[in-house]
């Protein structure tokens, strides 16, 4: 009897992952960001985080975890 | 949240040498994406070993996720004796690694880096080619996303191919 091979599919490999994972990336952002300095980037990093860091310490009040 | 310019900043103050990869290093080349420790991979001569340790002390390193009551002394010879280091500090955390998966030492790293000036502060970061294949060699599934996102910021960048 033959062998059937493997039953389950067979699994992505990383290239054809990532290269799926491109057509989600919205290129506007990184052009944006290509167009500032290397300092510019990391102030708007730093900016962002800060953001982050205020909406994860209000949803911690809104449930009443602060 | 982590103070990502003080972390900087303490280890520059101190002429500590290191090579800054990881997240900050993608933020650096034009990522969008966020993260919340200092990866830098720090030169392993005694001399430098001793800046990192003086560096760190005034902002208590300690082994992250360790409960507190283990006792952690971070000096010249614990550095010696380690390699990688996963550290929570006063500033936030950071990931002080002396080799790197798929990058090896400072050393192998350096002429794959550039010198720049980050928010006033002199620092060395790794370039978007090795990050790639960094986060390529360390081969987690979380990277992925990171990997497509450099890759496109490499592709974009004026004077790509």
């Amino acid at each position: 009897m033959p062998d059937p091979g493997p039953t389950t599919a067979p699994q992505a490999s990383m290239d054809e992952i990532i290269e799926d994972l491109k057509k989600g990336i919205d290129v506007t952002s990184i052009d944006e960001n290509l167009k500032l300095t290397p300092s510019q980037r990391f102030a708007k990093f730093i900016s962002f985080m800060t953001f982050l860091e205020g909406v994860r310490k209000a949803g911690q009040k809104a449930r009443g975890e602060a | 949240m982590t103070d990502y310019r003080g972390l900087l900043e303490t280890l520059a103050k101190s002429q500590v040498e290191f090579i800054i990869v990881g997240g900050i290093a993608a933020a650096f080349h034009g990522s969008a994406r966020s993260t919340n420790d200092v990866d830098v991979v720090y030169r392993r001569t005694p001399e430098n070993m001793r800046r990192v340790a003086s560096a760190l002390e005034p902002i208590h390193p300690r082994l992250r996720g360790a409960p507190k009551e283990i006792p952690f002394l971070f000096d010249a010879k614990t550095i010696q004796r380690g390699l990688n280091f996963t550290l929570s500090t006063d500033l936030g955390d950071i990931d002080l690694l002396g080799q790197v998966t798929g990058g090896g030492s400072y050393d192998d790293l350096l002429s794959h880096s550039t010198v720049t000036e980050v928010l006033g502060i002199s620092c060395r970061c790794v370039d978007i080619e090795t990050l790639i294949a960094l986060k390529r060699a360390a081969g987690r599934r979380k990277d992925f996303e990171a990997i497509a996102e450099l890759e496109l910021i490499r592709d974009r960048k004026p004077g790509a191919p």
